[in-house]
């Protein structure tokens, strides 16, 4: 198929045509466009570099195809796809195209007019570096940028302020943008289980997150103060976002700031007339010395009841535990050995101090676990069933009369008038109410005998306070101090045993060797802790801030739920 | 001195943005918030709003550097405080940021505003080399004055050609027109091929033209040269082709450089295509970063 390209100037084509011969092309398809390598080429910044094809069919019919978006003008009609009669006209850019019947063996011939004459070929527009013709300016990618952003960041994750199904529908499709774009960081481990619902705690908007909404899970939270005091007056402004931070990493539920304590304990003076607490600011450099919560017996309003007082180093003369327990440390810790019913034996700190199961705490010392393999309550060295009951006199003086009025009974008593010898072939009888009453007051005899000797001679006066109570006689005559010993000493602070464990105890409680008395306070001072722990922000030593030892939420002091406070201080 | 946007009146804007920088540094380092650095401490929500009111003057060059009338500095000096605040808007931005990232609005704004700067960056270092090299290509020519250069070598060459024959003139004549100038889309001017072509074979109706490349004139060199090689030309048409050949070089060489040069000049406005756009895209991250922090408080 041939088809000739005759080109001219505009309004002097048929001059032209005789003046320079037609290209010809043996093709089906000329393609038309912009970029030099397209057959029919028209530099213009309207045309395409290819931005059509003229298809001519075998009948001499040709299709004109526009492969630019922009179309072809056909005869002053924009179109894509038409077929071409003889006479009809394209324009592209400045030049015009005239499609012409063919003649002899040309198929089609195309009549270019083009605005110029070759010998002012110039053609300006190959040269242009303006880009008018591309449709991606750079306003059109701003402004789909731009939409693109507000779109996706903005417009659709809104949708969920318009409702429950929309909120849950934007929510769970993957893929589609919801709010959970706004996070500013991911949740901390322990909250994770609210996945992406933002307005579980976001309920207003434009407000930060109220106490109430955390008080829907955290309903059980104690109070810093008494909530039945005045002193919850303090804290009417606090909302629990400000210790416990959200959304930032690294996550930290609990925020860590020695301010957020400090603030006020450094000058509770100023915020309240009866603090019991003493002010600090900071552990290494501004911090009282520990004061020791021992349990002591009222003497005077409710005798009997244990409560604890706080004690202080600084006075000695009353720094002392009162449990009525007589007990030498120094004694049992001596490097060559105590005696035991299995020879001298060497004990050590932890053969009595044994740390629960968490490793935390030490348990309670009990006699019946840590002093009865040495300190035997038997009685009668001979009669291994001869044990009086620990803890309990009536017990203990029933114990010691069954033991004897058994004996009495048993051959062998020297108290009967027989000798307590049964003759053979005598035979057993029932006791007449004179030997029954002989046998008893032998029993008693014996009884507070013995009573007496482990009262105040051995076994009981060993370790406990035994007293005479005036004017009393037989069993009622003594009286044991009942003994109390103090297992919590520090009850506003944390201490774990387990994570100091490298350190051997007496690194710590280093008066125990040499302790002789059981009124010995045994508890490390702050200087001890200073030595490894320093200030918050102590780069030499282990920093140590308010929440390593201390809690802010403390037992029995109220629910944390600030209507409640209010209903209570009205 | 020869004062440019990097220098202007003894670098003032560099040093206000260093100075800015070095004090929003320095506070940095020096605040202790309660809870880890992040956008919400006082110091966070100050350097935020710094930073977003830099954003929003940066962006108003925009409008500045087309107000040709308008006397709120000059054209220099808005260039320069452009370039130096830009920067210290990122510096005080990743400040803001207080190193938190994550796949959210938040970070979208912070990226978007590492490519503008980024870009910037390029923009910066292009007005600095590229003119200069574009100079050099253009050896003090007008860009229209290349071209009327190249018209005129086209021009005579077609006289010559015309004393040839008619087969030689449409040779030249749709060489011309087939002429790769450089120009065209952008990723055109920047990739800087020749996509030249020429008509060969056009000389009977029964073998048909075909579209040959014709980079840096070598095929029409090579036509010409066969000519001159043929021994079937008269002595006038041998000198007229060895006339053509020197024309055709001359050409050749022209267009290297106009396309060299076009390519530099593509590249100084390349960037401009990920400034502009990208910036725009950042004030909307950024406003919808302001309001979603405070609309989950």
């Amino acid at each position: 198929m041939l088809i000739c390209l005759i080109r001219g100037v505009a309004g002097n084509s048929s001059a032209t045509s005789q003046q320079l011969p037609g290209t010809v092309f043996q093709t089906e398809e000329l393609t038309i466009g912009s970029a030099p390598d397209q057959q029919l080429q028209v530099p213009h910044e309207d045309v395409d570099p290819r931005h059509a094809t003229l298809r001519v069919s075998t009948n001499g019919r040709v299709l004109l195809t526009a492969v630019s978006p922009r179309g072809v003008v056909v005869n002053g009609r924009r179109q894509t796809r038409v077929h071409l009669d003889p006479d009809d006209t394209l324009t592209l850019g400045e030049t015009t195209v005239r499609i012409q019947r063919g003649r002899g063996e040309y198929a089609c011939i195309v009549r270019i007019e083009d605005p110029f004459s070759a010998d002012e070929s110039q053609p300006a527009a190959a040269a242009s570096t303006r880009n008018h013709s591309s449709r991606y300016t750079i306003s059109f990618w701003s402004w789909t940028l731009t939409i693109g952003v507000a779109a996706i960041f903005l417009l659709v994750p809104i949708g969920t302020f318009l409702g429950p199904s929309m909120r849950k529908m934007l929510r769970s499709a993957p893929l589609v943008p919801s709010d959970a774009l706004w996070s500013s960081g991911p949740l901390h481990d322990t909250h994770r289980f609210i996945g992406n619902d933002c307005t579980a705690c976001h309920v207003n908007p434009f407000q930060p997150v109220r106490n109430s909404e955390c008080e829907t899970c955290h309903a059980e939270v104690q109070h810093h103060v008494d909530v039945r005091s005045a002193d919850v007056k303090l804290f009417d402004r606090e909302r629990c976002a400000q210790c416990h931070f959200e959304h930032k990493e690294p996550a930290t539920l609990v925020l860590r700031d020695p301010r957020l304590c400090t603030d006020c304990h450094s000058r509770l003076d100023e915020l309240k007339s009866n603090a019991l607490v003493r002010d600090s600011s900071d552990f290494g450099s501004n911090h009282p010395e520990f004061r020791i919560a021992v349990l002591s017996e009222d003497q005077i309003v409710a005798p009997g009841q244990w409560r604890a007082i706080w004690l202080e180093a600084s006075k000695p003369e009353t720094f002392k535990e009162r449990s009525h327990l007589k007990f030498s440390h120094e004694q049992h810790l001596n490097p060559k050995g105590i005696k035991s019913p299995l020879g001298d034996r060497v004990l050590e700190c932890s053969d009595c101090h044994k740390p629960n199961a968490s490793g935390r705490e030490m348990m309670p010392i009990r006699m019946e676990i840590q002093c009865s393999g040495c300190h035997s309550l038997h009685f009668d060295e001979h009669d291994t069933s001869s044990g009086v009951p620990h803890g309990d006199l009536p017990r203990m003086f029933r114990a010691l009369r069954e033991h004897f009025s058994r004996l009495y009974l048993e051959a062998g008593s020297p108290a009967r008038p027989d000798g307590g010898m049964r003759r053979p072939g005598g035979e057993a009888r029932q006791m007449s109410l004179d030997e029954q009453r002989r046998a008893r007051d032998w029993a008693d005899t014996e009884s507070l005998k013995m009573a007496r000797e482990l009262l105040e001679k051995r076994v009981c006066v060993d370790c406990h306070d035994v007293t005479h109570v005036l004017g009393a006689s037989g069993f009622d005559q003594w009286k044991v101090s009942p003994v109390r010993l103090t297992q919590n000493w520090m009850p506003r602070a944390r201490f774990n045993h387990a994570t100091h464990i490298t350190e051997p105890c007496t690194s710590c409680h280093n008066q125990a060797e040499h302790s002789k008395q059981s009124s010995d306070i045994l508890m490390p001072g702050i200087t001890r802790c200073r030595e490894c722990h320093g200030g918050s922000h102590d780069s030499t030593k282990l920093g140590s801030d308010c929440v390593m030892c201390h809690r802010f939420h403390l037992p029995n002091r109220g629910r944390f739920d600030e209507q409640k406070q209010a209903r209570l201080l009205q | 001195m020869h004062q440019s946007f990097i220098n202007f009146r003894n670098y003032r804007y560099g040093l206000i943005a260093g100075a800015a920088s070095l004090l929003c540094i320095a506070a940095y380092n020096l605040d202790r918030p309660r809870v880890p650095p992040n956008g919400g401490t006082w110091l966070g929500y100050t350097l935020g709003t710094i930073a977003a009111l830099l954003v929003i003057f940066l962006a108003l060059f925009g409008i500045r550097k087309r107000s040709f009338s308008s006397n709120i500095g000059t054209a220099l000096g808005w260039v320069s405080a452009h370039v130096y605040l830009g920067l210290a808007a990122l510096l005080i931005a990743t400040l803001h940021s207080g190193m938190h990232f994550g796949a959210n609005v938040h970070t979208l704004a912070y990226v978007l505003m590492c490519i503008v700067t980024l870009s910037g960056c390029w923009g910066v270092y292009a007005y600095i080399s590229f003119p200069g090299a574009m100079m050099n290509q253009r050896g003090n020519l007008r860009r229209s004055e290349f071209l009327r250069q190249i018209a005129e070598l086209d021009s005579s060459a077609l006289e010559l050609a015309e004393g040839i024959s008619p087969q030689m003139t449409q040779l030249l004549t749709e060489c011309a027109r087939r002429t790769d100038l450089g120009g065209g889309n952008l990723w055109k001017q920047l990739r800087g091929r020749d996509e030249s072509t020429i008509l060969m074979g056009d000389t009977g109706p029964a073998r048909g033209a075909h579209v040959v490349p014709n980079t840096n004139q070598r095929a029409l060199i090579q036509t010409l040269a066969e000519l001159r090689t043929g021994g079937r030309q008269s002595q006038i048409a041998l000198s007229s082709v060895q006339k053509l050949l020197g024309l055709v070089g001359s050409k050749a060489a022209l267009l290297q450089r106009l396309r060299r040069e076009t390519q530099l000049a593509a590249l100084l406005r390349i960037w401009l295509f990920f400034h502009v756009p990208v910036c725009c895209a950042l004030l909307a991250a950024l406003f919808i970063h302001i309001v979603t922090v405070f609309l989950y408080w």
